[in-house]
């Protein structure tokens, strides 16, 4: 937020100091379920909410880990939930950007009213339109494969949105002085408006990811073969198996819970700032 | 320009054609001989669970027929979200296993099963000696097969018995009895209860079930005035905020107690529940307890209530079935002999006496010395209740169902009186049931 | 804008061939996969189709569906209910997730495991939340309850929180923010990354303080982005089905029962499908009608 000049060196670091304090205790609240979750997948199966306070159980028990790694569904699962992730990610990425550019730069007759219309199907509740996308998909044989999931993924347009409203707040005199100079919108696009979309871009890839791996009623639905399905519904699978076994649960979930986490960590530097300049002066 | 119009007019053309596609989709082949195979839907638990693995090899072996389960991850709304979705798009999976009263006409209702009588005579089977009086028709036709019958007992562990000096429960007795019972065994400081109910819904009516009161008028209206669901949901109150035997309601929202505490824990005295809780019971794996348990006859709710819940799992063909001779065949086998594999009690009336012995005798060796022969033939066989469905059945009955649910819960957590519950009830009841005859 | 002008219908017509180069591929997935659905949705709320297995025999029976929800009590309730959540869910994460993203992109000591640990509860399976929670605001045992009986609460006035029917909502609401937080604070801290620096040094040098800067600055140039996200929060916060099953199934009573839990039990539990589309239909009226206000009230307090 800029230099405070006109505060002496002490005070500003008591506001970093208290500021820092309170972000620590939100923190500190936020992460308590994921706290529990590790906690219950140590313990053993009845002890979960016997004293759910307790962190560090008495005994602790691995033998949840031990099921979860040992089931060879698990590992496809696993697997399956990974693949989807990285198909769609990039095809996403692509189709969605193009097409967040067209309506962030291009001008063309309905743009306004085809944006609008494609808004419009966000706000109908999906479970309600299972059943249509069910036969459909089912016409067009992609049900119990994967396909089921990725494409839909693809043509999304909650993330066309959000790309759109930030290419947007890129100037305009950047992509005129290209126009100027020759180059064609692709062009542009490529090299102009992505480099400096980055942080948008990255949260749509972290996202994407976090959505897709966590997603349970699309696979649920469209996937038959329990080989094929993706963590979230094996997870189920497994508790459902277990009767109420929630140390059983928890493990797999901390389990699942990890590529998640590690996509988090791994994006955190694209959020620091500084990282993109506005590039007017350059 | 051209070339965009066209274009333009091509996608919508693609669009508007799939919804064409889609139904078309539906068409299904015949095939003359069946491969001999059948396959049916089975549930996460069922799936993995070894007794079901050994079933069904059992039945390989005997008949020659594959079993393929159609494995869909998900316990029972789930599991019926995506079967429902499947059958109606057309699948060809040949059977299924219904637990559910409710889930049992809800596919009756929507005509999913294949009427039985034809195709169990193509195969020679006689279902009527076999399961008697356990088969039900609907208007003349045979639409499932009983596996079981779960008859409701009090169970209760010995140890808070012997602790607080108190007799075993005897039959025949009566819900007073239970209470009073029940409060000898409370022992608050070491948090120990009396009684323990699993908060299912169909227990606010129980006692109108024992006696054998229909929840619905003789022309089809909601019956919920009658005094005896009043005092059964009041029974239900009574026994937490009342006689203070069991938790409230409140306390077991709060502490999310499951349907398995009684059994995990060892800190409640009795409990009331189907047959099929002793499959828990003989479980030291899941469920180790160093305290013995015991069984007894449901109490009676008054003279007139001298009856005992039951309710019951079945098998049925699927209308849409690959493969309905197989089908036919394996529903027939499995519903005779579910019970030497997975445990619970069949819905046989042709069992020889011999047969008997071993199935109790099965339950008693596996509780590890818990119970005898005798005290389990007391209590789920050879008491001196009749019988009547756990369930309230009837048009509509899954949202009747909802209702009394969702009104009970205001009413024991305290958010409503009794007779505004009872009052809302039939209200909300009349309405559906009103719409349900236009 | 008026250079543009002058370049003439040519090159404007080169433009909205390219536009729908750039956009062809995206339409037609959109179409087939994504839109399709939503008129098999139109089209089934005006049948009869509202039995399980029924499927073959729909009777065009036009808007008796819709007419049939404005006799039903329970389905009102349910609209009512949701707009009250929203109110509140979409009010409150959107102040405080602004307010995490201006505090988390300052310099802070620990900064990274301090946002790291704020966006956990985004990644947490929903079992994990509903069990912690009812934990936390158990009312007899609790933490919270019992923290608030510290501070001297007398204990008919200790809040039931999921298990009272007047709390019950509220509370999941503010469950709903705290889950979702990270989400909204991650997308506001990426348009505060667009933010050029000089224009803070530019405004410093004119003496601007604090709330100058944030009013002046940071405001309109990350409006695009928070018209973005009031819409979509609005949007997702009629879509609160998993949280809401976890944690009250509905209840206590009806209390929770919020308009896409009434629609999801309407259709797969009691099979009217025909009725729960008609009903999800007239959600998305309420919904498109309030997001194009909001888009025609861009012009007021959005910059591009």
């Amino acid at each position: 937020m800029g230099s405070l000049l006109s505060c002496s060196k002490t005070s500003r670091l008591l506001i970093k100091t208290v500021l820092s304090l309170a972000v620590f205790v939100i923190g500190l609240m936020m992460i308590t379920p994921f706290v529990f979750m590790i906690s219950a997948s140590f313990k053993y199966p009845g002890q979960v909410f016997v004293e759910p306070l307790k962190i560090i159980p008495d005994k602790p028990f691995l033998g949840n880990f031990q099921r979860v790694l040992r089931d060879d569904m698990y590992f496809s699962w696993y697997w399956n939930s990974i693949r989807v992730v990285l198909i769609a990610i990039p095809l996403r990425g692509f189709f969605v950007t193009i097409a967040a550019y067209a309506f962030a730069r291009l001008r063309f007759r309905g743009k306004n009213i085809i944006f609008l219309i494609f808004m419009s199907t966000m706000m109908i509740t999906p479970e309600v339109t299972i059943i249509p996308r069910y036969l459909l998909y089912k016409s067009l044989h992609i049900i119990d494969t994967q396909w089921a999931l990725i494409l839909p993924a693809t043509f999304d347009v909650f993330f066309l949105f959000m790309l759109r409203q930030f290419f947007m707040t890129i100037p305009i005199e950047l992509s005129e002085a290209a126009r100027i100079d020759g180059y064609g919108h692709f062009t542009i696009y490529y090299r102009i408006i992505l480099p400096l979309a980055k942080p948008a871009l990255i949260t749509m890839v972290l996202f994407t990811f976090i959505w897709l791996w966590n997603d349970y009623v699309n696979p649920f639905v469209f996937i038959n073969t329990m080989k094929k399905q993706l963590v979230t519904v094996g997870l189920q699978f497994f508790q459902a198996r277990e009767g109420a076994n929630y140390a059983l649960q928890m493990a797999g979930a901390t389990f699942a819970v990890i590529p998640t986490i590690f996509m988090f960590t791994f994006t955190q530097r694209y959020f620091v700032q500084g990282i993109t300049s506005s590039g007017i002066k350059g | 320009m051209n070339n965009h119009v066209l274009l333009r007019l091509a996608i919508a053309a693609l669009a508007l054609l799939l919804p064409v596609a889609a139904f078309a989709g539906g068409a299904q082949e015949q095939t003359a001989e069946e491969e001999p195979i059948v396959t049916f839907f089975a549930n996460s638990k069922y799936y993995s669970d070894n007794t079901t693995i050994t079933r069904n090899q059992a039945f390989e072996a005997q008949t020659g027929i594959k079993v393929e389960m159609q494995l869909v991850p998900g316990e029972d709304i789930e599991f019926y979200d995506k079967t429902d979705i499947a059958i109606m798009g057309g699948d060809t999976t040949d059977c299924i296993r219904l637990t559910n009263p409710i889930n049992i006409a809800r596919y009756v209702d929507a005509g999913f099963l294949m009427q039985l009588d034809g195709i169990l005579a193509e195969i020679g089977y006689d279902a009527e000696a076999v399961y008697g009086k356990f088969l039900k028709r609907y208007d003349g036709r045979l639409l499932y097969l009983p596996y079981e019958q779960s008859i409701h007992s009090v169970y209760f562990n010995e140890a808070i018995f012997d602790s607080a000096g108190v007799a075993y429960p005897k039959s025949p007795w009566t819900w007073e009895d239970y209470v009073a019972t029940a409060k000898k065994l409370v022992d608050k400081p070491n948090g120990v209860y009396g009684s323990y109910f699993v908060n299912w819904p169909y227990y606010y009516y129980m006692l109108a079930r024992q006696r054998d009161i229909s929840a619905y008028t003789e022309d089809g209206y909601s019956n919920y005035d009658h005094p005896a669901f009043k005092e059964s949901l009041k029974f239900m109150n009574d026994l937490g905020s009342v006689h203070k035997v069991q938790p409230t309601y409140l306390e077991y929202q709060a502490k999310k107690m499951q349907w398995d505490t009684w059994a995990a824990t060892g800190k409640y005295g009795m409990i009331c529940i189907g047959s099929w809780f002793t499959g828990l019971l003989t479980d030291p794996v899941t469920y180790p307890r160093d305290w013995d348990w015991g069984i007894v006859e449901t109490p009676a709710a008054g003279p007139n209530g001298k009856n005992n819940l039951m309710a019951g799992g079945v098998w049925s063909i699927l209308k849409n079935a690959k493969h309905p001779k197989n089908a036919a065949r394996y529903i027939a086998w499995v519903s005779e002999n579910s019970y030497k594999y997975a445990g619970g009690i069949p819905a046989r009336v042709n069992l020889t006496p011999q047969e008997v012995q071993d199935l109790l005798g099965g339950i008693a060796e596996k509780s590890s010395g818990s119970v005898t022969v005798q005290e389990l033939n007391a209590a789920l066989l050879a008491n001196t209740l009749g019988v009547v469905d756990e369930k309230i059945s009837g048009p509509r009955v899954r949202e009747y169902s909802d209702i009394i649910e969702q009104e009970g819960q205001l009413y024991l957590s305290g958010e409503q009186s009794l007779e505004d519950t009872i009052r809302v009830i039939k209200e909300r009841a009349d309405k559906v049931l009103a719409e349900n005859k236009t | 804008m008026s250079g543009m002008k002058a370049r003439g219908t040519r090159l404007s017509l080169k433009e909205e061939r390219t536009a729908l180069l750039f956009i062809a591929p995206f339409i037609l997935g959109f179409l087939v996969l994504n839109f399709l659905p939503l008129f098999y949705s139109l089209f089934l709320s005006l049948v009869n189709f509202n039995e399980l297995g029924a499927m073959r025999t729909n009777e065009f029976i036009g808007l008796k569906n819709y007419v049939r929800i404005f006799g039903d009590r329970l389905a009102l309730a349910a609209y009512v209910r949701s707009f009250y959540f929203t109110v509140i869910y979409a009010g409150g994460i959107i102040v405080l997730s602004l307010f995490l993203a201006l505090l988390l992109n300052r310099s802070l000591f620990l900064r990274v495991p301090c946002r790291t640990m704020i966006y956990m509860p985004y990644v947490a399976n929903v079992i994990a939340v509903s069990m912690v929670w009812a934990i936390v605001l158990n009312p007899f045992e609790g933490p919270v309850n019992a923290l608030l009986k510290l501070f001297g609460v007398p204990e008919e006035c200790l809040p039931m929180w999921l298990l009272g029917v007047k709390s019950a909502l509220p509370t999941v609401a503010a469950i709903k923010i705290w889950r979702n937080l990270a989400f909204q604070t991650i997308v506001f801290l990426a348009a505060l990354q667009e933010v050029p620096e000089e224009l803070y040094e530019c405004a410093e040098i004119d003496g601007a303080g604090w709330w100058k800067k944030f009013y002046r600055i940071t405001l309109p140039m990350i409006s695009p982005t928070m018209f973005f996200l009031v819409v979509v929060t609005i949007i997702g916060s009629f879509n609160s089905l998993a949280l809401v099953k976890g944690l009250t199934g509905g209840g206590p009573g009806s209390a929770t029962r919020i308009i896409t839990l009434f629609v999801y039990e309407q259709a797969l539990r009691y099979s009217y499908y025909s009725y729960a589309n008609a009903l999800a239909c007239l959600l998305f009226l309420f919904i498109l009608i309030i997001t194009l206000l909001q888009w025609k009230a861009q012009k007021l307090w959005v910059h591009y």
